[in-house]
């Protein structure tokens, strides 16, 4: 870990990120990094403060203080149209896909609205789609497709920006073991082909631990613990918010 | 314009154009030869009248059916566009009684039909993008609520500035440049601007704020400027529309501009299906029909001429109740999220037999379309 206090090339840094709703601090300084390439998770008990980092760092919410960096840019004020096109795309924990739109389009909005502006946008979205596995469904309406493919459809949406950062809230919510097993092999394909770095939030411990390089453990609001699976595996600390055994044995 | 969409979004985006323009381009043209061979009187005027309204319908559809933004205030623009056309088109002479406060060049000023619409539809751009400057900035609500306010403003313009629009008197000896060909010309080309509109980079992204504002912007989409493209574009359609309008039109007040009006061109892209091109010409279609047997009913007691007892104000009822139904059991029109070629396509596919083994639709394909069905209804 570098103590740099900006980004840096090839980084994604969020820096004593404190952010208060109406007098409730929901993040009380948390510093993060996403290195190009790296995946990273990010857990930690219900109202830890995941999503509000996640979309503080997206620009969706602008942080009370605190600084983020996409490179060697300071984002910190930017909006989440910006940040997209300094290269960091998101998905939401609760699908936000374009419902009446094919999912062609939502795939084609990503791609022409990403910091690329992609040349020939019909072969970057096609190329996305048979990544993907979406051809029989390209035409269809996003809103008519199973749960899995729908959340399969927004990262494919997301990635179609060509992100260096790729931030995923909760992509496993409401997957069953075999659909999340197929999930980790696409984000680890996406890493692999994309080489873009990965920011995952996901109450499935069993992803996450097999997933990640690095995990950072929020509880509320400050980070508890940092480190490599097996680090956080054995951090009295972690074990003691998660609150005993059961959950730690399933990790 | 091949090249030019092209350009735009992709070929496939420029087949997609050529298709979707058909689909409407072709029944209109028929229809028109069809009128110009049989139609006389009343139902020429009619024909021309549904014309121009489908141009009305799809300035409308394009801010609102693309943005999910209602807006009260197109019909505003519908009516600045007939004021230009006025100030451009009227004789000199008769000018300089009707609008002494006019501008010099604007007095001197002869024009023609297309020119005259030229001139409202930058006019319309230019007022559009002023105004939308702060509206952008403004939340979905607060943007609709804003265009009413644009609706009665500009209406308070319309009947007080005495000096250039001649107040509730309204404007008239605007030349008739108006026929049965060139209102369905200027219908085909709005409608084949906007279907090329919908598959724009702007007309997806404008479709993507619409879904959804906040997942478009974390795409990256810069929902401010998209939604005031859309704006600024649509106005100039409504103020061609209006420049139009009053070319055929010959003589009009500013009550033509405002609650009946807006009221009726709502209803008719609500009726037919705010998402599509298609959905405003149907609705622009069936509206003009059933308003005409109304209104025959209204004024000469008699329906498809047998007598039947004068009720006064029918058609409007008429068009309430309807919109009503439609909102209620199918709130996203008749046509929905569907062109009439998509519509098409899909019967065709229906009454296709499967061939034994094989060459069936993978069953993912068809699971999502029924899925979409049952999502529809």
């Amino acid at each position: 870990m570098t103590a740099a206090t900006n980004g840096g090339a090839g980084r994604l840094r969020a820096e004593d990120i404190v952010k208060t709703f109406r007098g409730l601090k929901a993040l009380r300084g948390v510093t993060l990094e996403v290195a190009h390439g790296e995946i990273v998770g990010l857990i930690g008990p219900n109202g830890s403060g995941k999503t509000t980092m996640l979309n503080v760092i997206s620009g969706v919410l602008a942080p009370t203080s605190g600084r983020i960096y996409v490179g060697e840019h300071d984002a910190t004020k930017d909006k989440s149209d910006r940040v997209a096109h300094l290269g960091v795309s998101r998905t939401f924990q609760n699908i936000k896909l374009f419902g009446h739109l094919s999912v062609r389009q939502n795939i084609e909005v990503g791609a022409i609205s990403g910091r690329h502006k992609a040349a020939d946008p019909d072969a970057e979205v096609a190329d996305v789609v048979r990544r993907f596995g979406l051809e029989e469904v390209a035409e269809a309406p996003a809103r008519s497709l199973p749960y899995g493919d729908q959340r399969r459809v927004e990262i494919a949406r997301a990635l179609a920006a060509r992100p260096d950062y790729l931030l995923l809230d909760e992509p496993a919510a409401g997957m069953n073991e075999q659909e999340s097993d197929k999930l980790l092999h696409i984000i680890r394909g996406v890493r692999d082909e994309y080489g873009c770095g990965v920011l995952i939030v996901d109450h499935d411990l069993h992803l996450i631990m097999n997933l990640c390089e690095r995990i950072y453990v929020l509880a509320e609001g400050q980070t508890l613990a940092e480190g490599t699976p097996q680090e956080v595996r054995h951090n009295q600390q972690v074990i003691d918010v998660f609150l005993g055994s059961a959950v730690i044995d399933e990790m | 314009m091949a090249g030019f969409t092209t350009r735009l979004s992709g070929n496939r985006h420029a087949r997609r154009i050529v298709v979707g323009s058909l689909a409407l381009v072709v029944p209109l043209l028929i229809a028109a030869a069809v009128m110009n061979a049989l139609a006389t009187g009343a139902t020429l005027r009619l024909c021309i009248n549904f014309f121009i309204t489908i141009v009305v319908c799809l300035g409308l559809q394009m801010f609102t059916g693309h943005t999910g933004i209602v807006s009260w205030g197109h019909v505003s623009f519908v009516g600045i566009g007939a004021y230009v056309a006025a100030y451009l088109t009227v004789p000199v002479s008769i000018k300089e009684e009707l609008f002494p406060a006019l501008p010099g060049f604007l007095m001197q000023a002869q024009l023609g039909l297309a020119p005259a619409i030229l001139a409202a539809i930058v006019v319309g751009a230019v007022i559009a993008f002023v105004i939308g400057l702060p509206m952008s900035r403004m939340k979905e609500i607060a943007w609709a609520m804003s265009t009413l306010g644009l609706l009665v403003i500009a209406h308070g313009i319309f009947s007080n500035w005495r000096s250039m629009t001649r107040g509730n008197e309204g404007v008239y000896a605007i030349p008739s440049n108006v026929g049965l060909w060139s209102a369905a010309a200027a219908a085909c080309i709005a409608v084949v601007a906007a279907v090329a509109f919908k598959h724009s980079r702007l007309g997806l992204r404008a479709q993507a704020t619409r879904e959804d504002p906040l997942a478009s912007q974390a795409s990256g989409v810069n929902v401010t400027r998209t939604r005031l493209l859309v704006w600024i574009a649509s106005a100039a359609v409504s103020s061609a529309a209006g420049a139009l309008w009053a070319q055929y039109n010959l003589a009009f007040a500013p009550s033509q501009f405002y609650w009946t009006q807006v009221f009726a061109a709502l209803s008719m892209i609500v009726i037919g299906g705010l998402a599509t091109v298609s959905g405003a010409v149907t609705g622009a279609a069936i509206i003009t029909v059933v308003y005409e047997i109304l209104r025959g009913v209204e004024e000469d007691g008699s329906i498809l001429g047998i007598g039947v007892p004068k009720v006064s104000g029918l058609a409007q009822m008429a068009l309430a109740v309807i919109t009503l139904l439609i909102l209620i059991f199918r709130p996203e029109g008749i046509l929905g999220y569907r062109e009439l070629e998509e519509w098409g396509a899909r019967l065709l596919r229906r009454r296709r037999p499967r061939p034994p083994g094989g060459a069936e639709p993978p069953p993912d394909a068809q699971a999502a379309d029924t899925a979409s069905e049952e999502a529809v209804s």
